[in-house]
C-alpha cells in the first residue's frame, strides 16, 4: 500500500525539518561542523498552544514525541484537530527508559515505600502516545508498540491498515528514542564491536493520509527482493540505517549513490524513521548527499525528477526493508 | 460482518492453571488464591495480596516470554498445527506485554549501579535483541509480522484486535495474538504507590472494593484466515468479529468519569461486528476492582446493553495480569461461549448502585453467539473486542 506523507516533524541533533533543509542546501556537508550533543535540549514552543501544566507533567520521552508531532502538524497544515478523525501511532525501541531508571533508582536509594507514582507511570511505554492524545485533545485509537528493528516497518504497517479500513483519515505516526547517560556505560568492547548502542536521541513523526496529492508524496514499502527497480537494475539514491548491508546492496543493484546518515542524526535503534524523513526530504528537495571521501564528507547532488531516493533498514528476521518515495 | 479471522487454537497461564482445562475448572469452581507475595521480596509494612504463578521452576529466560511459549504450545496444540509445518506460513506473533518489556531489568540495574560489575549496557543489549513478540518469532522460526504492543493494560486486547485485522487484509496467513506479563517489584511497588492495590482479595464492581490485586500469566489465540481453515477441513473454536480502540483523552491514569472512550469503543466494536447490543451474551469485563475502574465500566456497560446483562469480572480468579490480561480474557471468554456458561465473581455480595452492573456470585449459563471482551488502560487506552462462537 502506498501512504501519503502531508507532514513531518523532526526533533534530532541538528535540530528540526527546516534545519535539514538548510543543510541539504549546501553544496558539501563537513559532518565534523555538525552538532553532536547526545541529549537535547527541548523546548516546546508557546505558539504551539500547548497548555503549560501538561507540558510541566511531561518526562523528556514524551516532550520529545509532542515537539515531533507539533512540528509534523503545523507542516501539514494540521494546527486545528478539531472534528478531524485522527489516530495516534507510537513506536520506540527503548521507551522511555530514563523514568524507567529513576524509578529504579528510588527503589534503591529511598526504600520499597518510597517510589514516585511520576516516574512509575511515566515510564510505562505509552506514555508519550497519551500525552499526544491530552494535548491535541485526539479521542481516536492509539497504539504504542516497541517492535524492535521492525518499529518503523510495523508501524507504517498498522496506519495502512488504519486507513485502508477508514478508521480514521490521518495518522499521526511517531518513533523514536530518548538518550541516557546510563548508555555511556555500555562502552565495553563488545558494544564497540557492534555499534549499535546509542549515541545520541531523536523523534521523527510523519502525519499520514490517503490524500491523493501530498506534500511529500508517498511511501511504499516491502521486502527488497521486492523492489522492482533493483531486478531492472536502475540507479537509486539509498539511504541506509545500518552502513554495512549497503555492501551487499550494493553487489544486487547498480545503486551508487548512497548516504549513512548517522552524521546527520547521531545512531539510536529507530533511526531508521529519521532515515526515511531524509529520502522524503531529499525527493521533494530533487538533491541527495552522497558519501564523497573517506574522510566522511558529503556532496549534495542535484537528483532528476525521476530519479528513486529510497532508504533501507534491516529487520528483525534479517532481511532488508525498503521505503520507497514516490512524487506526486 | 463475516469474520475473516478465525481462532483455531487456545492457550493460556495464571495462577488459576498452566492451561485452559485447568483454569476453566478453576473459574466454574468459584475458588481463588490471591496470596502475599512469593518469588518477590519488598521491604512494606503490609503485603499485598497477588496472583502468583505457582509451581514455576527457575526460569533461564525472561518469565514474560516463558509464560507466552507456555500458552503458544497449548494453542498450536489445540489448533493442529506443528512448528516445522506452521514455518511453511506466514505466521505473525502479536504480543502485548508491559513489564516484560523494561521493569523485569530491576536485578541487573541494581547489580550493575551497586558495584559497576558485569557488561553494563546488558539492558540495552537486551531490548536491541529485540521485543518479546521478535523473540518468540525468532526462536519459532517465523517470517511475518511481529508486534510487541505496550498499551498499558490493553496491550492483549490491542494485540488481538492488530492481528486479526493483518490476517484479514492478508498479511499472514496465521497469527499468535495475545499478551503475557510478569509479576516484578517495580510494578508490585509501582501500583502500590499509586494506591489502587487492595490490601484483600479484590472484589470487582462490589461495593465494597478496594482496588486490584496483580497477577500474572499469558493468554494466546491462534487466528487463521477462513481460506487456511477451509483448506484444513477444520471447525474453528470462534472468531474476532469486532475491535476497536478509543483514547478518551483525559488523564494519564485516570478513566474519564463519564466512560466517553470506552462507549465509543464498544460502539465501534459492536459495529464492525455488525450486531445489536442485545446480540452479546455477555461481556468479560476489565473489572479490575479499583473504586474509578468500575464505576465508569460499570455506567457504560449499563448504558449501551442494560444492566441484567452478563458480565464476569474473571480478574478475580486470575488477578489484573496487566499486558496479558486481554489474551488471557479473549481465551477465557472464548472458551465461556463454546461451554455458554460464564464463571461467577467470587465473594461478590455486596451491589454499588454507582457501578449499575451486577455480576452473579454463582456460574451463569448465557444463550447466544457474542462476548464482548473490553479493557481500560493508563493513558486513556479503552479497547474492545467481540468474539463470535461458530455454532
Amino acid at each position: 500500500m502506498n501512504l501519503s506523507v502531508i507532514g513531518l516533524g523532526l526533533v534530532s541533533k541538528i535540530g528540526a525539518t527546516e534545519d535539514l533543509r538548510a543543510i541539504l542546501a549546501q553544496d558539501q556537508i563537513d559532518p565534523k561542523r555538525l552538532p553532536s550533543e547526545h541529549t537535547l535540549a527541548i523546548d516546546i514552543p508557546d505558539d504551539f498552544k500547548i497548555p503549560p501544566q501538561l507540558v510541566r507533567r511531561m518526562n523528556h520521552f514524551a516532550k520529545i514525541a509532542l515537539l515531533s508531532a507539533c512540528h509534523a502538524l503545523r507542516d501539514a497544515g494540521l494546527d486545528d484537530l478539531a472534528g478531524k478523525s485522527v489516530g495516534i501511532i507510537q513506536g520506540s525501541v527503548y521507551g522511555p527508559i530514563i523514568s524507567g531508571i529513576q524509578a529504579f533508582d528510588d527503589l534503591i536509594d529511598f526504600g520499597d515505600n518510597q517510589l514516585s507514582p511520576t516516574n512509575f507511570s511515566g515510564s510505562v511505554f505509552n506514555t508519550s502516545a497519551t500525552y499526544l492524545s491530552l494535548a491535541f485533545g485526539i479521542q481516536g485509537p492509539v497504539l504504542t508498540h516497541t517492535s524492535g528493528m521492525d518499529t518503523l516497518d510495523n508501524s507504517l504497517l498498522a496506519a495502512s491498515l488504519w486507513l485502508e479500513s477508514k478508521t480514521v483519515d490521518y495518522v499521526i505516526l511517531g518513533i523514536g528514542d530518548e538518550y541516557t547517560t546510563y548508555f555511556d556505560d555500555g562502552n565495553s568492547a563488545t558494544n564497540r564491536q557492534t555499534g549499535l548502542l546509542p549515541t545520541c536521541e531523536g523523534w521523527t513523526t510523519f502525519i499520514l493520509s490517503k490524500d491523493e496529492k501530498a506534500k511529500y508524496g508517498k511511501v511504499e514499502f516491502g521486502y527488497l527482493e521486492n523492489l522492482p527497480e533493483t531486478k531492472n537494475r536502475k540507479n537509486i539514491y539509498s539511504v541506509w540505517h545500518e552502513r554495512i548491508k549497503a555492501t551487499e546492496f550494493f553487489n544486487h543493484a547498480q545503486a551508487n549513490q548512497a548516504c549513512f546518515p548517522v552524521f546527520l542524526r547521531g545512531s539510536y535503534p529507530s533511526a531508521a524513521a529519521f532515515d526515511l524523513a531524509l529520502a522524503l526530504i531529499c525527493a521533494s528537495n530533487e538533491t541527495f548527499p552522497v558519501y564523497y571521501d573517506s574522510r566522511g564528507n558529503y556532496q549534495v547532488q542535484s537528483v532528476g525528477k525521476n530519479e528513486l531516493i529510497s532508504s533501507f533498514s534491516t529487520l528483525e528476521n534479517g532481511k532488508i526493508a525498503y521505503y520507497k518515495t514516490i512524487k506526486d | 460482518m463475516r469474520s475473516q479471522s478465525f481462532i483455531t487454537g487456545l492457550g493460556c497461564i495464571s495462577n488459576a492453571g498452566w492451561n485452559l482445562a485447568e483454569t476453566m475448572e478453576r473459574l466454574y469452581s468459584g475458588s481463588r488464591s490471591p496470596k502475599p507475595p512469593n518469588r518477590i521480596a519488598c521491604q512494606l509494612e503490609q503485603d499485598y495480596p497477588i496472583f502468583e504463578v505457582s509451581g514455576l521452576a527457575e526460569q533461564a529466560n525472561d518469565l514474560s516470554v516463558f509464560f507466552a511459549e507456555t500458552a503458544i504450545k497449548e494453542a498450536l496444540l489445540q489448533s493442529g498445527w506443528d512448528e516445522k509445518t506452521l514455518r511453511e506460513h506466514r505466521v505473525g506473533v502479536f504480543l502485548g506485554s508491559t513489564a516484560g518489556c523494561f521493569f523485569n531489568k530491576e536485578d541487573y540495574y541494581r547489580e550493575h549501579r551497586d558495584d559497576k560489575s558485569g557488561d553494563p549496557s546488558y539492558i540495552a543489549q537486551v531490548l536491541l535483541k529485540g521485543s518479546i513478540a521478535n523473540r518468540v518469532s525468532k526462536q519459532m522460526g517465523l517470517t511475518g509480522p511481529s508486534f510487541t504492543l505496550s498499551n498499558a493494560c490493553a496491550s492483549g486486547t490491542d494485540a488481538i484486535g492488530l492481528a486479526a485485522a493483518m490476517v484479514e487484509k492478508g498479511e499472514c496467513d496465521i497469527a499468535l495474538a495475545g499478551g503475557c506479563d510478569e509479576i516484578v517489584r517495580m510494578v508490585y511497588l509501582g501500583f502500590i504507590s499509586l494506591m489502587n492495590t487492595s490490601d484483600s482479595p479484590c472484589l470487582p464492581f462490589s461495593k465494597s472494593r478496594k482496588g486490584l490485586n496483580l497477577g500474572e500469566g499469558a493468554g494466546i489465540c491462534v487466528l487463521e484466515s477462513p481460506v487456511l481453515v477451509r483448506r484444513r477441513g477444520i471447525k474453528p473454536l470462534g472468531s474476532i468479529e469486532g475491535y476497536a480502540t478509543v483514547s478518551d483523552s483525559y488523564h494519564i491514569t485516570a478513566p474519564e468519569p463519564s466512560g466517553r472512550g470506552l462507549r465509543a469503543a464498544f460502539c465501534c466494536a459492536l459495529k464492525q461486528a455488525g450486531i445489536k447490543p442485545e446480540d452479546v451474551a455477555f461481556i468479560n469485563t476489565h473489572g479490575t476492582g479499583t473504586i474509578e475502574n468500575d464505576r465508569v465500566e460499570g455506567r457504560v456497560i449499563a448504558d449501551i446493553f442494560g444492566d441484567h446483562i452478563a458480565v464476569t469480572p474473571t480478574k478475580a480468579y486470575t488477578g489484573h495480569t496487566l499486558g496479558a490480561a486481554g489474551g488471557l480474557e479473549a481465551v477465557i471468554a472464548t472458551q465461556c461461549l463454546i461451554d455458554q456458561k460464564i464463571p461467577g465473581a467470587p465473594d461478590y455480595d455486596d451491589f454499588d448502585p454507582d457501578c449499575f452492573i451486577k455480576p452473579k456470585k454463582g456460574n451463569q449459563e448465557i444463550s447466544g453467539n457474542y462476548a464482548c471482551s473490553s479493557s481500560l488502560a493508563f493513558g486513556g487506552v479503552n479497547s474492545v473486542i467481540v468474539i463470535g462462537r461458530e455454532s
